[in-house]
């Protein structure tokens, strides 16, 4: 690994640690003893790993979604994976309730990976390999997604109202320390397959034909990424609902410190995406003060200028 | 060593390209494969390469059907740079061109250190001015110099490129047929295409034609002979000039007019077809 690599990791590790350690305490209420004590671990531990875990399995979902569909302006939200699993959710939500843990959860989640499965599978069939009709087609199916998630909320009942309107827009939940699990594990299991094998990511670079004389098994590795990036999307989406932005601009920053090479980007992805959902969080008990806007709302608002400005660079850069 | 054997092969709702071709490149052996745009030569080294199944015939790779070995195995033994091949983005050349050592980093041990390898593709190809240089920032020459660097890092005693000179200045040209002589004279077999009819020649390598009728012929002794095939293949009249004692062809401009003969030999391609004569 070269230094810049190293330094790269070594800055996004100390991002990850110092916004886990800034959402973690800033903007406590003034309160000490037990109570401060109490809040500490039993609210903001538990919202700070959820955060970090779901940012980092949205950045390194990112990553994936951009590598495989060979597309930088690529991501969950983007492609209308996070759309499907949202209303999937929605769905899960309206017959099984708001349950955050137990067999609620389990199943909410299972809806949210097939939608975002289904969703994916019909996109690219549709796309047939282009980009722009993908790209167009996921808007397309977000804006039917969330129309068909209102449309849902007209048979709930208003906790469920509540809970789904939150989930829409993307936020943190208070859940027990063990819900983190359930992203926590697609996400190590992402982390360890593919950081020893970033070399072969990275063959998914040159032509289909030269990565296969290269040695690699692009229809695998590709269906594997494919499935893992969809798997952490869904996860993230059943935890924390539909949180715009973080998977499409991570990668793009991990880029730019770390540079090209996916031995790097994958566990850079993971902490500056992690960092990033802290920040949000963060930023939300700051600047929201009495009002808690949903994370979501912080994470949107930073994500699309950056989005338009990625999109302006791109099409720029096709001219002749 | 690569070969074909009776290799037939056609695209779906295309017309049949190959039918029966056989080619066999021995080690230390340069095989150049000429022929007109859509005869299939692309086709026919993606089926060397085990990139694409042959609909009949097979084709080996050291004796083995070439499908029989494992990708990684397959990527020891044989290097393959395409016709337009891929540059990633903001990736600088020399990162570019390590990604030709996988197969030896997944399957270990490798022939030679990485080191002296990617030192000596950089010599070679004259890579060292552009070494740091990000690659997509290059031109078409030099990306194309880029990717043969990538597969030479590999190292494989099996080279199969898909018109490597396309985009090379004449000097560079020179360049790739030298390396070509001197990689096969260390037991490399190794498969090209091309559209240069003279150059392979010059350098003593072995000139093959695939002409519209699907199958691989060798270029003749004769003179007589082989401007007789040239005509035949390209549709045009070729005059020969006599160059370091090898008989050089350039097509005649006074000859016949190219696209006529082009759409004849489009009509002859399609052999004995009976298609809608048109309306």
């Amino acid at each position: 690994m070269r230094a810049r690599e190293t330094w790269a990791l070594v800055l996004a590790a100390l991002c990850a640690a110092g916004t886990f350690a800034a959402a973690m305490t800033l903007g406590l209420p003034g309160t000490t003893g037990g109570l401060a004590a109490r809040i500490l671990w039993s609210v903001r531990l538990p919202e700070a790993l959820t955060a970090l875990i779901v940012g980092g399995g949205l950045g390194l979902s990112g990553l994936l979604f951009q590598l495989v569909l060979r597309n930088p302006l690529a991501d969950p939200y983007v492609l209308g994976v996070a759309g499907g699993s949202t209303f999937a959710a929605v769905a899960a939500t309206l017959f099984l309730g708001t349950a955050a843990a137990g067999g609620g959860m389990a199943l909410r989640g299972a809806a949210a990976l097939a939608g975002g499965l289904l969703t994916l599978a019909g996109l690219m069939k549709l796309a047939g390999g282009k980009p722009e009709t993908l790209l167009l087609g996921g808007v397309v199916a977000n804006t039917a997604f969330a129309a068909g998630a209102r449309m849902l909320t007209v048979w709930l009942s208003p906790e469920q109202l509540a809970y789904v309107t939150t989930f829409l827009v993307g936020f943190i939940p208070t859940p027990p320390a063990a819900a983190p699990l359930l992203l926590g594990i697609p996400c190590i299991y992402t982390l360890a397959r593919f950081m020893p094998r970033g070399r072969g990511l990275d063959l998914l670079l040159l032509s289909d034909d030269e990565a296969r004389a290269t040695g690699l098994e692009v229809e695998r590795v590709r269906r594997e990424a494919l499935l893992l990036a969809t798997l952490l999307a869904a996860a993230a989406v059943t935890l924390c609902g539909m949180l715009g932005f973080v998977g499409l601009v991570v990668p793009h920053l991990a880029r730019l410190t770390a540079g090209r090479r996916h031995r790097v980007l994958v566990p850079a992805s993971f902490l500056l995406g992690a960092a990033f959902l802290l920040a949000a969080l963060t930023a939300g008990k700051l600047l929201g003060g009495s009002w808690l806007a949903p994370v979501g709302v912080y994470t949107s608002l930073v994500g699309a200028p950056v989005f338009l400005a990625l999109l302006v660079r791109s099409s720029r850069r096709e001219l002749p | 060593m690569i070969e074909l054997r009776k290799v037939h092969f056609g695209y779906p709702g295309g017309h049949r390209l190959l039918r029966g071709a056989d080619l066999a490149i021995q080690p230390g052996e340069v095989v150049a494969l000429a022929g007109p745009n859509g005869a299939g030569k692309s086709t026919l080294l993606r089926i060397a390469a085990g990139l694409l199944a042959p609909s009949e015939g097979e084709a080996l790779l050291d004796g083995r059907p070439v499908e029989n070995w494992s990708r990684v195995a397959r990527a020891k033994r044989l290097a393959y740079v395409a016709q337009n091949p891929k540059t990633p983005e903001e990736w600088r050349v020399s990162e570019v061109v390590e990604l030709g050592d996988y197969p030896h980093r997944e399957q270990p041990p490798a022939p030679r250190p990485l080191a002296i390898r990617l030192e000596e593709v950089r010599s070679r190809l004259g890579l060292a001015p552009v070494w740091e240089r990000r690659a997509d920032s290059l031109s078409g020459g030099e990306a194309q110099k880029v990717s043969l660097a990538r597969a030479l890092v590999q190292d494989t005693l099996n080279l199969v490129l898909d018109e490597p000179a396309s985009h090379l200045d004449l000097a560079n040209q020179m360049v790739l047929f030298r390396s070509l002589s001197e990689l096969a004279a260390q037991g490399r077999s190794v498969l090209l295409a091309t559209h240069d009819v003279n150059l392979s020649r010059l350098f003593g390598q072995r000139l093959v034609l695939l002409n519209g009728e699907g199958i691989v012929k060798p270029m003749p002794e004769g003179a007589e002979e082989q401007g007789r095939l040239l005509r035949q293949a390209f549709g045009v009249a070729f005059r020969p000039v006599q160059l370091s004692g090898t008989l050089c062809w350039f097509p005649d401009p006074r000859g016949e007019n190219p696209a006529e003969a082009t759409a004849r030999s489009g009509a002859s391609e399609d052999g004995g077809s009976k298609g809608p004569g048109g309306p």
